[in-house]
C-alpha cells in the first residue's frame, strides 16, 4: 500500500506537465491550439489507463487522475474528459479502432449530459437534450447518464438531428453548449454508471489540482506581498487560512488517488462507488472553497481580472456543474448508507 | 500507487482477526478508579500473553518488531473488533517505552521495558505546566543537583493518569540561565516519592482522568536521568519520530464507526418537527453524507502518512493535517449528533442512548487540545510545509 508516486507515474506526470507549462492549451486567452493538443496525445496522454495491449500505456485509472489534476492545477482547455472517457468507452464496447483514433489524438470527443430535469430516450437511436463541455470543433460526443453511456457522431453539428447552441460562458476559456439530438444513431454504448464515475473521478482529479494550485498561489503571495513591515502570512489569520486550504487540497489528493486506486483493483469493486463519491465530494469542496480563500488572500488583486485567482474560481464553478453537482455525489452516499 | 498487501500481510490479518475475536474483552471498561486499573491490566497482560505487546517494538526490546505495513494491519483489526484502547498502558507503550529504547541507558532499559510490555507498571507525562502549555519549552519545575540525586521542584498539570502510575516521564529544568530550549532535563520520576502530591482534576466530562502533581523536594537518583543533564528537550522531541500514523489507524476506524451509529440513531430517533425520523430531513441527511466522505478522507490521510514513513523514515509536517483534520472532524460529527439526539440531550440520564453522544460531544473539545491545539498545528502546517515565516 503506497499512496505515494512511483518513478513511472512522476516521469509521466513531468513530461505532460513540462509539455503543458507556457503551452496554449493552459493559456484562456489564446486560440485552440490544434498542434499543442497532438504534442499532448503524442505522450499516450489519451491511453493512459489503457492497457499495452490495447495501445494504451496501462496505467489505470488512478494514472489517469494524476494527469487531470495536472489539467486542472494548469486550468488546461478543450476537450480532455470527453476523449478520455470515449477511449474507454470504445473499448468496452468493443470498438476498438475508434479508439485507435481517439488515442493517437486524430479524433476528440466533447462531453455531453442530459440537461437537468430531461431523460434522452435511447434505442440504436438516442434523442434529448444534452449540455456538452467542450464539444465544439470535436468529432465525437460521449453522452454520460447515469444510467448508460454513449457515443455519437458530432462533427455534422446543426445537421443530421444535432443542433447546437452555445450557451454564455462563466469560465470564457471553456465552451459549454445546449445539444439537441433528434433520432441520432449511437456508434457505440454501454450500460450501467461506470461512465459516469469515471467522469467523477476526472473531475475530482481536476478539482484537486485547483485546490493545490490556489494553495500554491496563496502561499507564495503570503510570502511576498507585505503589511505593516511583514510578509502577510506572518499573521495568523492569513496562515492559518493557508493551512487550512493545505488539509482540504491533501484531502482531496489522497482521497481521490484511494477511490483511482479502488476502481482499478478488482477486490474492491464494492468499495470503489463508494469511495469515487466521497472523492467527488471532498474535491470539489476542496476547489471551490480554496478558490475562494485564494482571492480573500490576494486582497483587491483578488476582486480583479487582472490577476488569476478568477480563472480558478470559475473553473471550479463549472466542474461543480457537472454530474448533477457535487450533491449528488452526497445522494450516491447516502442510498449506500 | 498501490494498494497491495502482500500474501504474509493477508495471512497477518487472519492471524491478528482470529486472536483478536477470542481474546477482545466482552465487558465494558470501567470509566475510572480500581476497576478500570485492573481493567487496563489485564487487558495489557493478555495482549502481553498472546504475543501482542509492543508490536513495533525491537524484538530484544520484547517487541514484536512488525513492519509498518503489519502495524496498520494489527490497528484497523484491533478498532475493528471493538478493542478497549489500551488506555493507563498509554504513555509507557506508546511514548516513555519509545524514547527509553531510544536513549536510554541498557540498565534503564533492562529495568522498565519489560514490565511496561507486561502491564505491570504504568506511566504517566509530566511535560505540561500551569504556565506552559502550547509553549512547552517554558517550563519552569526545576531540579537541582545535590551529590547523586536530583531535588525537583515546582507542579505539572494535565497529567494523564498520574493517580494510578508508579513511574513518570519528568521534564525539569536544570539550568534556568541557559535559553529556554536548553537547560531541560528528561528524568525518570518516581510517583511514590516524597514529596510528590497528586490532585486529580475533573474533565469536561466529568471523569477525573488528569491531574495536578505538585514537587516539593522530591529527590530522584541522577541515575534516572535519559540522556544528558540540560539535553532533555532533545530527548523529549525524539519521542516525535515515533510517531509513524498507524496506531492512529486505530482511532480513524473508530470514528468510521461512529458515523455509522449516528446513522442508525438518525433512523430511529424522530425528526427536530415530531414528523417521521431524523434521516427524513435532507440537512441530516446531507450533512451525514459529507462526514462520510470525510472519514474516508481522513483515512486516505493517514494512509498517505504511513507512505510517508515508509519512503523517507518520518511522517513530515503533513502530519499535522491528519491530527487537526480529524480533530475537526469529530467535533462536527458529535455536533450533528447532538441535532439528531434532539431535546433528549438536556436531560440524558446516565445510561441513556442520548448520554453517550453528549458525553462525546463533550469528549471531541479535547482532540483539538491535547498534543498540540488546533492552532498550533495550523502554525506548523503554515510553516513547516508552506514555508510561510514564524509568527512567534
Amino acid at each position: 500500500m503506497d499512496l505515494l508516486l512511483s518513478p513511472d507515474e512522476e516521469a509521466i506526470v513531468a513530461s505532460v506537465s513540462g509539455l503543458l507549462t507556457g503551452s496554449a492549451l493552459a493559456d484562456p486567452d489564446a486560440s485552440w491550439p490544434d498542434q499543442a493538443w497532438k504534442e499532448l496525445a503524442a505522450l499516450g496522454v489519451f491511453g493512459l489507463a489503457v492497457p499495452e495491449e490495447h495501445g494504451g500505456l496501462g496505467f489505470g485509472v488512478a494514472g489517469e487522475v494524476l494527469l487531470f489534476r495536472e489539467f486542472g492545477r494548469q486550468l488546461v482547455r478543450g476537450p480532455l474528459l470527453g476523449t478520455t472517457l470515449a477511449t474507454q468507452l470504445a473499448l468496452d464496447s468493443g470498438v476498438a479502432e475508434l479508439a485507435d483514433v481517439l488515442i493517437s489524438g486524430s479524433a476528440t470527443c466533447g462531453y455531453a449530459e442530459p440537461l437537468a430535469g430531461s431523460s434522452p430516450a435511447r434505442g440504436d437511436l438516442v434523442s434529448g437534450t444534452f449540455r456538452v463541455w467542450e464539444g465544439h470543433g470535436a468529432s465525437l460526443l460521449v453522452l454520460v447518464t447515469p444510467q448508460w453511456s454513449g457515443l455519437v457522431q458530432a462533427d455534422r453539428l446543426n445537421a443530421e438531428g444535432l443542433r447546437a447552441t452555445t450557451l454564455p460562458q462563466t469560465d470564457s476559456s471553456v465552451d459549454m453548449a445546449q445539444v439537441v439530438l433528434t433520432d441520432v444513431p449511437l456508434l457505440a454504448q454501454v450500460p450501467g454508471t461506470g461512465i459516469a464515475s469515471r467522469a467523477a473521478l476526472l473531475v475530482a482529479g481536476m478539482q484537486t489540482g485547483i485546490a493545490e494550485a490556489t494553495l500554491a498561489e496563496s502561499a507564495v503571495y503570503a510570502v511576498t506581498r507585505e503589511q505593516f513591515g511583514k510578509p502577510i502570512g506572518t499573521f495568523q489569520a492569513v496562515k492559518h487560512r493557508c493551512a487550512d486550504m493545505a488539509v482540504r487540497a491533501e484531502a482531496a489528493r489522497f482521497q481521490t488517488v484511494y477511490a483511482a486506486l479502488a476502481w482499478d483493483d478488482p477486490a474492491m469493486r464494492t468499495q470503489a462507488p463508494g469511495q469515487v463519491a466521497a472523492a467527488a465530494a471532498v474535491a470539489a469542496d476542496a476547489g471551490r472553497r480554496n478558490s475562494a480563500d485564494n482571492i480573500q488572500n490576494h486582497g483587491a488583486m483578488g476582486f480583479t481580472l487582472e490577476a488569476s485567482p478568477h480563472h480558478y474560481l470559475r473553473r471550479t464553478l463549472v466542474l461543480a456543474s457537472l454530474l448533477g453537482t457535487p450533491r449528488a455525489a452526497l445522494e450516491q452516499i447516502a442510498e449506500r448508507a | 500507487m498501490d494498494l497491495d498487501f502482500s500474501a504474509d500481510d493477508h495471512a497477518f490479518r487472519d492471524e491478528a482477526r482470529t486472536w483478536l475475536r477470542e481474546n477482545v474483552p466482552r465487558e465494558r471498561r470501567p470509566e475510572g478508579g480500581k476497576a478500570m486499573r485492573d481493567f487496563d491490566f489485564e487487558w495489557q497482560h493478555r495482549q502481553f500473553s498472546g504475543g501482542w505487546a509492543g508490536i513495533s517494538w525491537p524484538a530484544e526490546y520484547g517487541g514484536r518488531n512488525l513492519s509498518l505495513m503489519q502495524q496498520l494491519i494489527w490497528y484497523e483489526e484491533f478498532a475493528g473488533a471493538g478493542a478497549p484502547p489500551v488506555g493507563i498502558n498509554f504513555v509507557g507503550l506508546s511514548h516513555a517505552g519509545p524514547t527509553l529504547i531510544a536513549r536510554g541507558s541498557e540498565e534503564q532499559k533492562a529495568r522498565h521495558l519489560p514490565a511496561i510490555l507486561r502491564g505491570e507498571t504504568i506511566w504517566c507525562q509530566g511535560f505540561s505546566e500551569p504556565g506552559a502549555g502550547s509553549d512547552l519549552a517554558s517550563l519552569r519545575t526545576k531540579a537541582v543537583i545535590d551529590g547523586d540525586e536530583l531535588v525537583v521542584t515546582g507542579s505539572k498539570i494535565w497529567t494523564s493518569y498520574a493517580q494510578h502510575a508508579s513511574v513518570q516521564e519528568l521534564l525539569v529544568r536544570t539550568d534556568p540561565q541557559a535559553a529556554k530550549h536548553r537547560g531541560i532535563t528528561w528524568v525518570i520520576g518516581d510517583m511514590n516519592a516524597p514529596g510528590v502530591q497528586i490532585r486529580p482534576i475533573k474533565n469536561l466530562v466529568g471523569i477525573e482522568d488528569f491531574c495536578e502533581v505538585f514537587y516539593d523536594d522530591v529527590r530522584l537518583p541522577l541515575s534516572n536521568v535519559v540522556g544528558d543533564i540540560d539535553n532533555g528537550w532533545s530527548v523529549a522531541m525524539s519521542t516525535l519520530s515515533f510517531e509513524r500514523g498507524t496506531a492512529f489507524m486505530a482511532d480513524i476506524v473508530e470514528l468510521s464507526r461512529t458515523v455509522t451509529e449516528l446513522v442508525a440513531l438518525a433512523r430511529e430517533v424522530p425528526r427536530w418537527d415530531g414528523h417521521g425520523h431524523a434521516y427524513d430531513d435532507d440537512h441530516v441527511r446531507v450533512e451525514l453524507a459529507q462526514l462520510r466522505a470525510e472519514v474516508d478522507a481522513l483515512r486516505s490521510l493517514n494512509y498517505a502518512t504511513v507512505s510517508r514513513v515508509r519512503r523517507e523514515g518520518r511522517p513530515g509536517p503533513e502530519a499535522s493535517i491528519v491530527r487537526l483534520y480529524y480533530g475537526l472532524l469529530s467535533q462536527r460529527i458529535y455536533d450533528l449528533a447532538l441535532d439528531i439526539a434532539g431535546p433528549q440531550c438536556s436531560s440524558a440520564a446516565p445510561d441513556s442512548p442520548a448520554a453517550r453522544w453528549v458525553r462525546g460531544y463533550f469528549n471531541a473539545f479535547r482532540a483539538t487540545i491535547a498534543a498540540g491545539t488546533k492552532d498550533i498545528q495550523r502554525s506548523i502546517i503554515g510553516e513547516r510545509m508552506l514555508g510561510l515565516p514564524k509568527d512567534r
